[in-house]
């Protein structure tokens, strides 16, 4: 792996941000991390990261829309949703992406996000 | 619908009426119909029963008569072969005392009013007469067709009517005296009869109104006349006898038969009423020497035929009135039941009606109850969703920490700390969720116990207060307790609940202000009194679009809550008695929002016991 994968995350739960985050860090990720979808937009790098790793309920705009709007920027960015949603939840159910599952061990979370990226 | 069924009902009562009228005057309408045929045939068949039996009573008098003188010509011939006579002894004692022995004897028989002898020459040589008559002795007679008759034929004759001297109407019979051995023609024996006297023996010859008898001689003279008795000894064909009759020609024809001997019957009118006549000549010794005539005015009869008909009607009528009652009381009866009929099918529609209804209601409240149960699967689904991703969210929290510890050792109290924090958030949202789950299976229980509402609000304002001094918010917090003592019944860990929950929200959205707090004791509609809790806040103020709904379920949400506080707030407020409410201070809702709830004293509560706060 010669180039360092650089994870964008958006989770509106400062805890749950700041762990998965921390967490993807301790294996050799980049991150930057947002608890707001509006301040994830605004500084948004585009043709940037791999990918976008995003929560699905949050305030001001859900990780659909926002996942809509940063494609609609950077054509090539992966999205995958973590939510804490059960799957069957209408919306997670309709939508055939990658989703993953909260709660979620680092390790889990690690394999799953470097899967989705090669 | 019912206008309709009345209207049918009034129609249907209005055929029946009309029904039975009908049959009512078709039935009189028949009745009299048939009684007029039968009454005209019963008439007829009175009428000429009536005229069979006038016809069989003329014949009867006629016959009288003919043998009341038959029998005073067999007198008379006896008087006639006596040997006194048969010598030519025509007067004197011994005549007398035999004419005198005779007359009394022929007077039983028959009204004569004179007997007398005459002799070969027609002088009367002696005569009997009734009192008050004159005698006629030594009278020549010869003029007197009938003595001339006797003579020339030496038979018995009975004469035609003639006028005496005295004026009175007679007819005569006369017998021959021959003497039996000679044959020589020796005088007469005869008997004056007058008609009057003599024909009302057998009929009325008075009143014309009635039934009456007219007798002729062969001429034709009127010899005994119901009719009038100027008509008397008039001869029928004369002028006065036509006059009087009106020259009718079935009277005339009727007796110009009889007066030839020939019965019969005829029906006229000349102008004093209709009257049958029935004709019969009276024959005496095979010859017709009188004619009889009776004749009855038809009035007579037919009022006679009047009256049996009536009792005839009479009987009919009720039996046919009988009829019709039998018949109308008869209908009438079954538009009675007809009408029990159908009130009871009304009444049954009705109730099959009222039951259908019944039916489709409950049906419909089923289908409402099912609409319900729908919603409420879909928000029990919604419930668990959303609790399930709440509860994850602090568990990933924990989890993800506890891992981090051992990659970043150094920042232990840090990882410690957000641990705790989920913890906490972990255990409240347990606990709410535990406590919706109590509200919705009605399994909520309180431990109600006496306490004073002052006293607990104040405790928990001043926990609040050193908190709110650590706190990054800067907030001034007030509290206003009622002057006394405000004792309630109620679980105090749940009241306090309800007070932290709203404290807790009016912080968060206000992190900069006020927040008031007070007591007050207030009644009721029903004199019922209340403490009434007020927590004012001058924060942001709840959304217009959310307040209708802010003690749902999820309507709001916050770090430290899944959005349940309101929730079950209210419902423990209302398992109080109580009633939780909130609002905005101004319509905008910029001015923060109040929030109240009401819980009801105690009755005998007003002791004033604590006056801590005055």
């Amino acid at each position: 792996m010669d180039e360092i994968n650089k994870i964008l995350l958006v989770d509106d739960e400062y805890d749950i941000a700041l762990a998965f985050s921390l967490g993807l860090q301790s294996n050799g990720f980049s991150v930057d991390m947002f608890t707001s979808p509006i301040e994830a937009l605004s500084n948004l790098k585009v043709n940037y990261y791999n990918l976008a790793l995003l929560d699905i309920k949050m305030p001001e705009m859900d990780g659909f829309e926002l996942a809509q709007k940063i494609k609609d920027k950077d054509e090539k960015i992966k999205i995958c949703f973590i939510t804490a949603f059960d799957l069957s939840y209408q919306r997670v159910k309709e939508y055939s992406g990658c989703i993953i599952k909260k709660p979620i061990s680092i390790d889990d979370l690690i394999n799953k996000i470097k899967m989705e990226i090669e | 619908m019912i206008k309709n069924e009345d209207f049918f009902s009034k129609k249907r009562k209005e055929i029946g009426v009309i029904s039975v009228l009908a049959i009512i005057i078709s039935s009189f309408g028949l009745f009299f119909y048939q009684q007029n045929l039968t009454e005209q045939n019963v008439k007829n068949s009175i009428f000429s029963q009536y005229k069979d039996r006038q016809i069989e009573a003329t014949q009867m008098i006629s016959e009288y008569i003919n043998s009341d003188l038959q029998l005073l010509m067999s007198i008379l011939q006896g008087i006639a072969d006596s040997s006194p006579l048969q010598q030519g002894l025509f007067s004197g004692d011994r005549i007398d005392k035999m004419f005198r022995e005779k007359f009394l004897q022929v007077n039983n028989v028959t009204k004569v009013d004179g007997m007398f002898i005459t002799d070969k020459d027609d002088i009367v040589t002696y005569e009997i007469v009734s009192e008050g008559t004159k005698s006629f002795v030594n009278i020549d007679l010869s003029i007197r067709e009938y003595v001339q008759e006797v003579k020339n034929t030496l038979k018995p004759v009975f004469s035609e009517g003639f006028k005496g001297i005295d004026n009175i109407y007679r007819i005569a019979l006369a017998v021959p005296i021959v003497n039996s051995s000679s044959g020589e023609y020796l005088g007469l024996v005869g008997a004056k009869i007058p008609t009057e006297s003599f024909f009302s023996l057998y009929g009325n010859i008075q009143d014309i109104n009635s039934q009456f008898l007219v007798v002729y001689d062969k001429k034709g003279t009127l010899l005994a006349v119901g009719a009038d008795k100027s008509l008397l000894a008039k001869n029928f064909f004369g002028e006065f006898v036509q006059n009087f009759t009106n020259h009718n020609p079935i009277l005339m024809n009727l007796t110009k038969n009889l007066l030839q001997g020939i019965s019969g019957y005829g029906i006229y009118d000349y102008g004093k009423g209709e009257r049958i006549t029935t004709n019969v000549p009276v024959f005496i010794q095979g010859k017709p020497s009188y004619f009889i005539q009776i004749v009855t005015p038809t009035a007579t009869i037919y009022s006679e035929i009047s009256n049996v008909l009536f009792g005839e009607k009479l009987k009919m009528f009720s039996l046919i009135v009988g009829s019709i009652s039998a018949i109308t009381i008869l209908i009438m009866f079954l538009i009675k039941w007809n009408s029990i009929l159908n009130n009871e099918v009304k009444k049954r529609t009705k109730e099959l009606r009222e039951s259908n209804k019944k039916l489709l209601l409950s049906n419909q409240e089923i289908a409402l109850a099912n609409e319900e149960l729908k919603v409420h699967d879909k928000m029990q689904k919604e419930f668990i969703n959303i609790a399930s991703h709440e509860i994850k969210t602090p568990v990933q929290a924990i989890l993800s920490f506890s891992q981090l510890l051992q990659i970043y050792p150094e920042r232990q109290k840090e990882f410690t700390q957000a641990i705790n924090r989920n913890s906490i958030r972990l255990q409240r949202l347990s606990n709410d969720i535990l406590d919706v789950a109590k509200i919705e299976s009605g399994a909520l229980t309180l431990n109600k116990e006496l306490f004073d509402l002052n006293e607990v609000v104040s405790n928990i304002i001043g926990d609040y207060k050193s908190l709110i001094v650590n706190d990054k918010h800067k907030i001034k917090l007030h509290f206003k307790p009622f002057k006394q003592s405000l004792l309630i019944e109620a679980d105090k860990e749940r009241i306090s609940e309800v007070i932290s929950n709203l404290l807790n929200n009016a912080i968060k959205f206000t992190r900069e202000g006020e927040i008031f707090v007070s007591i007050e004791k207030k009644e009721d509609d029903n004199n019922d009194s209340y403490a009434l809790v007020t927590i004012r806040d001058t924060g942001e103020g709840v959304d217009p679009e959310i307040l209708p709904k802010i003690f749902s379920k999820f309507i709001t949400k916050s770090f430290e809550g899944l959005g349940l506080g309101l929730y079950i707030s209210k419902n423990i407020i209302e398992a109080h008695g109580g009633k939780i409410w909130g609002e905005n201070n101004s319509k905008d809702g910029n001015c923060g929002a109040i929030f109240y709830f009401k819980l009801p004293l105690r009755k005998s509560d007003i002791n004033n016991k604590f006056n801590r706060y005055k």
